[in-house]
């Protein structure tokens, strides 16, 4: 959180020494620059984290500007929406008047103008672009397809009064001449008066002929290769970014290549020294001078920071405009650069003896490379000179390229608006270039980035009241349902991805409750398992655990744990022999002719039956390394000093969860909690389908501590203490969901006390139920799954999915999350959220002094927002934000992804993760008052930033009377959404069957009467 | 009609079974060409069925003809299915060869391909190019099974030209990227230039024989040991020839720069290609023309110094690389010049042993290319590293001293420099002599047309914007 360094002070003043100030600027730019860490362990966080101090809307005007990246959806794509009528007219409406225009351009209101921009799109053209559409799509004779009926009537009619009138004639000579005379304007009209209408339009257009003004503010300093482009040269950054990336990607390598580099401990600046060293007088001219001269500088003993000041110089880069053009200049290379400072800020993240790795080296080493082959180009330009005096002449050709503004501009913005404002051409003409002028300054005045703005805000805002309509009705239709005794509790993950499973399993009956907390079930450690080498961190990246617990196999299976090491490793020899030898030279010649024999045979099978293929691979798995009985080691005592919590901490972990859910009293027999996690392959961004509140891993060991921890008797005698009464005869049970193939694993069965043993049994077949009705919701999305499936048919097309080599989608992960819900379950049981939401269960009635709430809110607010803003960043902009299309996706030193072979190291989601994705800002719908949200806010300065700057949207809804409050503009207003109609339906599958795109909320008809006497006929 | 008549065509079922193994997948690429030439919105479904269908129908016929092959008490069987076009001495024979090594190779390209359609099928859903690849991955099959079935070299060479068209076109599938478009230029330059050999040798062996065809080159015979009554001298010239163009479709020393850049597409073309078919296309080539090397000492020597030359800087190379895919690519080129080296060698039926299960390895591999990082995981957890091991120089460090490993891994990771010799010494040179030349001819022109000199001077003005190309 410490990033979160305020990039607002970048008016730094140019007395500042250079090297305190080059220093500063390399903290900035190591902000600016892709924060993603080694891809095996994805943490979703928010792309653009380092403008949080920002206000959403400008951290998206700077650091695309910044970037060269799209902020927001392409016009084109909420255009689209808004026909799909996921954003609506009303809410554009809404939307604008935020925006707070007011006025008259003559008759026309700014607002219809900007409604009419929003709605249609009028937008310029380029020369070229123009004159083919005129002679091509008949643009100056024809109707634009989408004006009203109301407004073709007005100009047609219009024109025909004007030509008729003798009148008119003097005017329409002054108009006219030279481009068309009255008369054939006249025949035109008698025999197409639409045309003629068009036509006398564009004529008038033409003729008042307003300008386009353009902000011609001193424009950024960009980095050379801008100005090099528009004289046609090859970019340097080319030719440097790929011998630059073929060298990190060896000297940062995590065990990757068969041969790793050597002397990497020496540093990157020794390392790239000998690298660019190799080859004699075979290498490219500049590549030798750069060597040299760094050569000569490592020679020199020279700090880093002195040949930055120098290269800095050379590229003519005024100290003033360091801050910018530095991250300007390394965007060329953002994967890698963003790597660099990534690893160089996050050392905890490498293994021990990993090669150091600084930005400022690496800046250093590109300007150099950059340096050199910008000469080189300039020589081969005809150049002679120093390279600032080549800059200065390529930066003076590329100003003087002026824009001409002809008829493409402003005539053609202006009578798109008067085709679909319908204003009659004499109208237009009479209120003379003036007004003309105006009208087109209002067009320009409503910017694309702030026509975005508008459009998104109003996507949210409709779904804003959708949302809140569907929860404000379903609280009141949950208030009069009486609760009843709890069979089964289950706590779910607050994962969006859980919410269908928690719903299905809750409509099983009512005496099945579910709750839900963040997945990793307060119990942060580190954790070994019984095959991980090592320890990791199961817990959200903000904390960092204290206590560390291992997997310990039963004392008596000891000797079949041995065994299975045994086997594991030996079959992991063998592996990694057959592996090395397949791409090796001699080894590889002997072995691949029996290899490739025995290759074929998988290869067939997986392709043609991936699912069969795994169970068997999976039986034989099971068959020969049997897992053994184990248990957690989760008690600090005499045998295990470094292991496990002390007696107190255990009563503290419990404890705080179940006050965090509300679950205080009134306990079932069985309580379950499910962490969660994936299964996928072939799929380098496996762990981002994975639990974020545990680190991008597997949430089942969370859940299998706390279980364990909860049934110990010490524990419960203190859980009383603190006034949860848990009665002795409760058993908790952990488990882990499986989010791609919707299976549920339970731990520790067999520990399960005989009394416990039917209701075990009950609870597996409910589970069962309610995961294949899941699967089957779930496979609605799926184009490859056929729509009628039966839920064990969707059970068998979802375990094939994570199976198959060939699956870029083995699930959607949270394209769908849009909303979080933080409060009872009783305002939103019953309810198909569509898989939209996160559901964090919180009991304001326990919580009077709203510690609870902070607390929840403090782990949920931005976990939840990172999870959302990076759907939303890779999706707005797949290209810089996000990773593109897995498809040429390219491992390299298990590090990241590159594109293809020559491209740069791809950060973000790709494109397979976020296509159906929505991309609006969470919607935090909170059951508190804002009050205890304030309050919450402030003392959670994290939580506070995301709020405060509009981050994730905030919505406080009354505890006790259910009125909402929205925050908005820095406090809360009261807030009443529209009316939307709830539709009531039997089960999901009549609400979703048939639609494979989003769903709005439905209440899921009661069938808890119903059911209930139907169970208890059951038991009788 | 029994099996056993099923399997004993007649002459004109047998020509037309084997005609239809290339046909089948072009009618694919007629059909989904015609289709998007139409504006035709065609679903995934469609597509892939159509694609899937041919190709079966045609894996189909390749599995009767292997049948029908066992039976027959010929080692090979010599098909014309007609002439093409003729021209005063000259007939285009369409005339195919189905031996053991045809077949072998008809067989694997057929299952293969259909492997990776049935892979693309999911991998591609939803992409931008879904129809065009899987109308590239037609036209490929096409002119593979064209390749290996053809039985002279004319028809040969139609083929080896598809499936260059197609690699050059799946290389630059992602076509709105400048990487991709600069590998697939580089990799058809490469055809280019090394294609010229293969129709030059065709032409030799024309002189020299009248004609093209394996049959009339060669004595008959059960492949690999069939004679031929070339001249030892035109064997050579005819066997350096056809190497030239293995060093381009195989990526051989030193054309094969090419072969690393060109994992640019989605992964399943990349195995289907550079994994398994294409890059082996040059392989066959030379197994075909197993007699006229074995007529040829000195281009057999030659072969396999090339052969050698190629494994050594690929497994370089790909013991420095440290990504998966440029890994697998220099893998591969390693394996196929140690096949070259046992065909400099004459070991026949080894390399086409070492081929089709080289073909089937990399085609797992490729596939399963984004699964390394999941690999190095499991491997570690089950070897319980607790760090990653970092690998040293295995042993190779017996054999020479830190300082020279050092130098030899930063040599191959810098691929040893082969493209930047190729470039300094062969395309600058030649590009600087084409501009002179055409200067030359500029001013020539404009002598003998007698124009104004102003014009003359106009054009000089545009020379420094050519020079531009010659930066790196």
């Amino acid at each position: 959180m410490q990033r979160a360094h305020a990039l607002g002070t970048m008016q730094r003043s140019t007395q500042e020494p250079p090297h305190e100030a080059l220093h500063a600027v390399l903290e900035h730019t190591k902000h600016v620059l892709p924060a993603q860490g080694p891809i095996g362990t994805f943490v979703h966080h928010n792309t653009l984290h380092a403008y949080e101090h920002l206000s959403f809307h400008e951290a998206i005007a700077e650091a695309c500007e910044l970037r060269g990246a799209r902020g927001y959806l392409s016009e084109e794509k909420y255009r689209a929406a808004l026909r799909e009528e996921r954003i609506t007219l009303a809410g554009i409406d809404e939307a604008l008047a935020q925006r707070g225009t007011d006025g008259f351009v003559g008759k026309l209101s700014r607002r219809s103008i900007e409604r009419l921009q929003l709605a249609h799109g009028i937008l310029p053209e380029a020369p070229a672009g123009f004159r083919w559409r005129t002679e091509e799509q008949q643009l100056t004779t024809r109707f634009r397809d989408d004006v009203s009926e109301a407004a073709k009537r007005k100009i047609i009619d219009g024109t025909h009064q004007w030509i008729g009138d003798p009148s008119a004639e003097k005017e329409f000579a002054k108009l006219l001449h030279p481009r068309t005379s009255l008369a054939a304007l006249r025949a035109l009209y008698g025999a197409e008066p639409s045309a003629a209408a068009v036509s006398l339009l564009w004529n008038v257009c033409a003729a008042l002929h307003p300008r386009r003004k353009r902000a011609h503010g001193t424009p950024a300093e960009l980095p050379h290769r801008h100005y090099l482009q528009t004289v046609g040269a090859l970019d340097p950054a080319r030719a440097v970014s790929e011998l630059l990336g073929r060298f990190l990607s060896s000297y940062l390598d995590e065990g990757m290549a068969r041969w790793s580099m050597p002397d990497r401990h020496k540093g990157l600046l020794v390392s790239a020294e000998a690298f660019l060293r190799s080859g004699g007088m075979l290498r490219e001219e500049w590549v030798c001078n750069a060597q040299e001269r760094l050569a000569a500088h490592l020679q020199a003993q020279a700090s880093t920071t002195d040949l930055l000041l120098q290269l800095l110089n050379e590229f003519d880069v005024p100290q003033a405009q360091w801050d910018d053009w530095i991250p300007r200049f390394l965007f060329a290379q953002a994967g890698w650069s963003g790597m660099i400072a990534r690893l160089e800020t996050h050392p905890e993240d490498r293994r021990a003896g990993a090669p150091s790795v600084a930005l400022d080296a690496f800046l250093a080493l590109r300007l150099l490379l950059e340096a050199e082959c910008v000469q080189s180009i300039a020589r081969s330009l005809g150049h002679r000179g120093s390279l600032p005096s080549f800059l200065k002449t390529l930066r003076h050709r590329s100003v003087l390229e002026a824009h001409e503004d002809g008829l493409h501009g402003g005539p053609f913005l202006l009578f798109q608006l008067a085709q679909l404002a319908g204003i009659a051409p004499r109208e237009l003409w009479n209120d003379g270039p003036g007004h003309a002028q105006q009208l087109v300054d209002a067009l320009e005045r409503f910017t694309p980035l702030q026509r975005q703005r508008v459009f998104q805000e109003a996507f949210e805002q409709h779904h804003l009241h959708v949302c809140t309509s569907a929860i404000e009705k379903n609280r009141a239709h949950n208030a009069q349902e009486q609760a009843v005794a709890p069979r089964f509790q289950v706590l779910f993950c607050i994962d969006d991805r859980e919410e269908a499973m928690r719903r299905h399993f809750e409509e099983l009956a009512p005496d099945h409750y579910t709750f839900g907390v963040a997945g990793f079930f307060g119990v942060a450690m580190n954790f070994r398992s019984l095959d991980d080498p090592r320890p990791s961190a199961l817990c959200p990246v903000v904390v960092t655990p204290q206590h560390a617990v291992e997997e310990e196999v039963e004392a008596e299976e000891d000797k079949y744990a041995q065994r299975r090491a045994r086997r594991r490793r030996a079959y992991a020899l063998l592996r990694r022999e057959v592996l090395d030898a397949s791409q090796s030279f001699a080894r590889g010649a002997l072995l691949t002719p029996f290899l490739g024999v025995l290759a074929a045979i998988p290869l067939a099978l997986t392709v043609f039956f991936p699912r069969k293929t795994a169970q068997l691979s999976e039986r034989v798995r099971t068959t020969l390394l049997p897992p053994p009985k184990t248990h957690l080691v989760t008690d600090r005592d005499a045998a295990h000093p470094a292991l496990g919590f002390t007696l107190t901490e255990r009563i503290e972990r419990v404890a705080a969860t179940l006050e965090n859910i509300g679950l205080t009293r009134n306990f079932a027999p069985l309580v379950a909690l499910l962490g969660h996690g994936a299964s996928t392959n072939n799929n380098p961004h496996h762990s981002a389908y994975e639990c974020g509140a545990c680190g991008g891993r597997n949430g089942g060991p969370n859940a299998r501590a706390f279980a364990a921890i909860a049934n110990e008797p010490e524990v419960r005698e203190g859980l009383r203490a603190r006034g949860i009464e848990l009665p002795n005869d409760c058993w908790f049970l952990g488990g882990w969901h499986d989010t791609t193939t919707d299976a549920v694993t339970l731990f520790d069965t067999d520990r399960v006390p005989e009394q416990h043993r039917s209701a075990l049994k009950a609870l597996t077949t409910a589970l069962d139920q309610a995961r294949g009705l899941s699967a089957q919701e779930r496979c609605r999305r799926f184009e490859h799954a056929p729509v009628d499936l039966t839920p064990e048919q969707a059970l068998v097309h979802v375990e094939e999915r994570s199976v198959d080599l060939s699956q870029a989608r083995p699930e959607l992960g949270h394209a769908t999350n849009a909303m979080c819900i933080v409060g009872r379950r009783t305002i939103s049981k019953g309810l198909f959220l569509d898989r939209r939401s996160f559901l964090v269960s919180y009991d304001p009635s326990t919580d009077a002094e709203g510690a609870l709430l902070e607390r929840i809110l403090g782990a949920v607010v931005p976990v939840g927002a990172g999870i959302n803003l990076e759907y939303y960043f890779s999706t707005v902009d797949e290209d810089r934000w996000g990773a593109g299309t897995k498809l040429p996706h390219n491992l390299v030193g298990l590090l990241g992804v590159l594109e293809g072979v020559s491209g740069d190291l791809r950060t973000g989601l790709p494109r397979q993760m976020i296509e159906v994705h929505e991309p609006v800002r969470l919607l935090c719908v909170v059951e508190a008052t804002p009050e205890a949200l304030l309050r919450a806010a402030k003392n959670r300065p994290e939580v506070g930033r995301l709020v405060g700057n509009g981050w994730v949207r905030l919505v406080s809804m009354d505890p006790d009377t259910g009125k909402f409050l929205l925050f908005r503009g820095g406090e809360f207003v009261p807030f009443q959404p529209n009316e939307h109609p709830l539709p009531v339906v039997a089960t999901a599958r009549d609400w979703y069957r048939g639609h494979s795109s989003f769903l709005p909320p439905a209440r899921l008809q009661s069938k808890r009467e119903g059911s209930q006497t139907a169970r208890k006929e059951l038991h009788e | 009609m029994n099996v056993a008549e099923f399997l004993q065509p007649s002459e004109g079922e047998l020509r037309t079974a084997l005609v239809l193994v290339p046909v089948l997948p072009s009618l694919a690429v007629f059909a989904l060409g015609a289709a998007f030439l139409a504006g035709i919105p065609l679903k995934e479904r469609t597509i892939v069925r159509a694609v899937s269908t041919l190709l079966s129908l045609s894996f189909a016929i390749v599995c009767m003809l292997g049948l029908h092959w066992l039976r027959s008490p010929l080692g090979a069987i010599d098909v014309r299915a007609g002439s093409w076009f003729s021209i005063d001495h000259y007939h285009f024979e369409v005339a195919f060869l189905l031996d053991r090594l045809s077949l072998t190779m008809a067989f694997a390209t057929g299952s293969i391909a259909l492997l990776i359609a049935r892979f693309s099928e999911r991998y591609l859903h939803r992409e931008a190019g879904f129809g065009r690849y899987f109308l590239l991955l037609a036209l490929f099959v096409a002119g593979m099974q064209l390749l290996v079935l053809a039985g002279s070299y004319d028809l040969l060479f139609a083929g080896w030209e598809l499936v260059g068209l197609s690699s050059m076109l799946l290389i630059s599938f992602y076509h709105l990227r400048p990487g991709p478009m600069r590998a697939a230029l580089r990799a058809m330059t490469v055809y280019r230039l090394a294609d010229v050999g293969l129709l030059v040798a065709g032409v030799i062996l024309h002189q020299s024989t009248g004609s093209s065809e394996f049959a009339d080159a060669f004595d008959p015979g059960r492949w690999p040991h069939v004679a031929t009554h070339l001249q030892p001298g035109t064997a050579t010239t005819i066997g350096l020839l056809l190497l030239l163009s293995v060093l381009g479709k195989s990526a051989q020393f030193p054309l094969g720069g090419w072969l690393p850049r060109a994992m640019e597409g989605p992964t399943p073309s990349s195995a289907l290609f550079y994994g398994a078919l294409s890059v082996h296309a040059g392989v066959y080539l030379l197994l075909r023309s197993a007699p006229l090397l074995e007529r040829s000492p000195t281009a057999s020597l030659v072969v396999g110094l090339v052969g050698l030359l190629t494994a050594v800087h690929a497994t370089l190379a790909a013991r420095t690389h440290a990504d998966a895919k440029s890994m697998l690519a220099y893998a591969t080129a390693t394996q196929v010049g140690l096949m070259l080296v046992a065909i400099g060698l004459h070991w026949w039926n080894w390399v086409l042993l070492h081929l089709v299960a080289h073909a089937f390895l990399r085609t797992l591999q490729l596939l399963r290319a984004p699964s390394a990082l999941r690999d190095a995981q499991e491997l570690r957890a089950a070897l319980q590293q607790q760090e990653a091991t970092v690998p040293g120089f295995g042993r190779w460090s017996h054999f020479a001293g830190a300082e020279t490993l050092a130098k030899l891994h930063h040599l191959a990771l810098r691929r040893f420099l082969v493209d930047e010799a190729i470039e300094r010494y062969f395309v600058s040179p030649l590009m600087t002599a084409s501009r002179i030349a055409d200067r030359a001819e500029q001013r020539w022109v404009t002598l003998l047309s007698h124009l104004p000199l102003a014009f003359a001077e106009s054009t000089k003005e545009q020379a420094p914007r050519t020079a531009e190309k010659r930066a790196p």
